[in-house]
């Protein structure tokens, strides 16, 4: 195995490297990827990345169906493990700490990296209840007026207080899929995490609702930092201050937003920013 | 403009920035055809060309506006990025430049008619420079065109360092004109006018420079409209042998 000339990790076996464009290296990383590849079976998903994400700040992760979007943000609090089929090579480091390093708690990991899937799903128990969940069973409120405050100020933070305050105890049936988008952000705000992964967070949501999500995206961080999938670029340009473009599997580009969409230095972001064929 | 960059998976797409570009391409034409018959109806005191001129403006802003709400469109409908925003932005801009020099023809054409009316000549002693800079502005906006058409950057580039002759030029009748004044200040209404036509020659110039340094940002992706003409080669890392290449 031979080290990564610029992280020092070792590189994936039979992996090749690549260097994107842009820099993948973040001053301030909450989370750092170090050679990261994800294999289902024996077909890579992703490929030796090298990658940082800034403290307090969006980024997104984009590219086309199939790049790898999702294998590497579910890496990230490795809920890839969950599925024996996939396996993954290189270092996930949160705060410097190995993700991947024995006696890792993996549960109290996934508090702190929590992911939210693309499709927003409420319990069957109350709205109060649903945001509640996570703080529960990780055991993060060591009381009832704890947990209440926890359980308000999350849905203030998501903006669906004012929309069920009446109704805390009743069911979460019947709320706008832009509700329920933001009972689950509430959810995962509960447990205060360090990062928040979210896949596609306005996918099948209209155009306005989906403007408000990402509004509220962008704004969470204040609170923690964001990482996103999306499809679109015209949305990461609004969510995000940085964008890494994945093609096949590998890092091709990571830039500052503004940059990336203006003014991509790598042909293949190029092509996909402006709809050409690759 | 998707030459030279291939095609998009979406052909409308394609077909609409082609369409935005003929337009502009079309407006380009007229307004070349607006500053030589301007010139001309000055140098051959040909009251119903300068006439032509003056009323032909009106076509030039259609153009604008037309082009203009095109590229709107296209923003608003398709969300562009990477070079297909910066091909976008650069024609909306390149409208409005050539809008000016729309302005400018009118101008000398309108400054032909009065000096025709009162019968002055005021261009015999200056002739040869003011020639030489309408020849000089012509062809420059000949060339930014062909720069837009063709996604030419090195030419693009020799029109924005073309300009400092005509700016030579400029100062030179400049100063022939005070020149003038001092021996004959009986001049004074005339170079008065002359004056006005030089300017406006060299604005003309001056709308096809910044319209080279936008072809340069749209095919090189690099903001150089602040960098002065004579350092754009170097700010853009070209060598001589790639100049000359070019």
């Amino acid at each position: 195995m031979s080290a990564h000339p610029e992280s020092g990790a070792p590189a994936a076996e039979g992996v090749a490297r690549v260097r994107p464009a842009g820099s993948p290296g973040h001053p301030d990383p909450v989370l750092e990827c170090q050679g990261l590849s994800v294999f289902r079976g024996q077909e890579p998903l992703v490929t030796g990345v090298d990658l940082s994400f800034g403290r307090h700040e969006v980024t997104a992760i984009v590219g086309a169906l199939g790049a790898g979007k999702t294998a590497l943000l579910r890496s990230l609090n490795r809920m890839m493990d969950l599925d024996s089929i996939y396996r993954t090579v290189g270092r996930v480091l949160l705060d410097g700490e190995d993700l991947r390093a024995p006696g890792v708690d993996v549960l109290a990991l996934r508090a702190r990296v929590v992911l939210l899937p693309a499709q927003p799903t409420a319990f069957r128990m109350s709205v109060f209840d649903n945001v509640a969940y996570g703080a529960r069973i990780h055991g993060l409120a060591p009381d009832r007026t704890e947990l209440e405050r926890r359980v308000r100020d999350s849905l203030q933070l998501a903006g669906l207080f004012d929309d069920v305050r009446e109704r805390l105890r009743a069911s979460p049936e019947g709320l706008r899929p832009e509700q329920l988008h933001r009972l689950c952000i509430a959810r995962a705000l509960a447990l205060e995490p360090q990062v928040l992964l979210f896949e596609n967070p306005c996918q099948g949501l209209d155009p306005t609702a989906a403007a408000r999500i990402e509004d509220l995206v962008h704004g969470l961080a204040t609170r923690c930092s964001v990482i996103l999938t999306v499809q679109s670029m015209q949305m990461a340009g609004r969510v995000a201050r940085r964008i890494a473009f994945l093609h096949a599997g590998r890092l091709i580009e990571v830039n500052a937003a503004d940059e990336l969409l203006t003014t991509p230095r790598h042909r293949l972001t190029e092509a996909y920013v402006t709809g050409r064929v690759a | 403009m998707s030459d030279g960059h291939g095609g998009h998976t979406v052909q409308s797409f394609d077909e609409e920035l082609k369409r935005l570009s003929g337009v502009l391409l079309d407006m380009g034409d007229l307004a070349i055809a607006q500053v030589r018959d301007g010139t001309r109806s000055l140098f051959e005191r040909d009251d119903e060309l300068a006439q032509e001129v003056v009323a032909r403006e009106k076509q030039i802003n259609a153009y604008d506006t037309q082009g203009e709400e095109m590229a709107i469109q296209v923003i608003a409908r398709r969300q562009p990025m990477g070079v297909d925003l910066r091909s976008v932005i650069v024609m909306l801009k390149s409208f409005t430049e050539l809008e000016r020099v729309g302005d400018e023809a009118k101008k000398i054409a309108k400054i032909a008619r009065r000096m025709i009316v009162d019968e002055q000549d005021p261009i015999d002693a200056y002739r040869d420079s003011v020639k030489r800079m309408a020849i000089a502005a012509e062809h420059s906006l000949v060339e930014v065109l062909r720069a837009i058409r063709e996604q030419d950057e090195n030419l693009a580039i020799q029109v924005a360092e073309r300009d400092k002759l005509l700016d030579i030029e400029y100062k030179d009748a400049l100063r022939a004109i005070h020149e003038g004044l001092v021996s004959t200040p009986s001049l004074l209404p005339v170079a008065a006018e002359s004056v006005l036509i030089i300017k406006a020659i060299e604005r003309i110039g001056d709308h096809a420079k910044n319209m080279a340094k936008l072809v340069v940002y749209q095919v090189a992706g690099r903001d150089v409209r602040h960098v002065k003409s004579k350092r754009l080669a170097e700010a853009l890392g070209k060598t001589d042998e790639e100049d000359d290449a070019g």
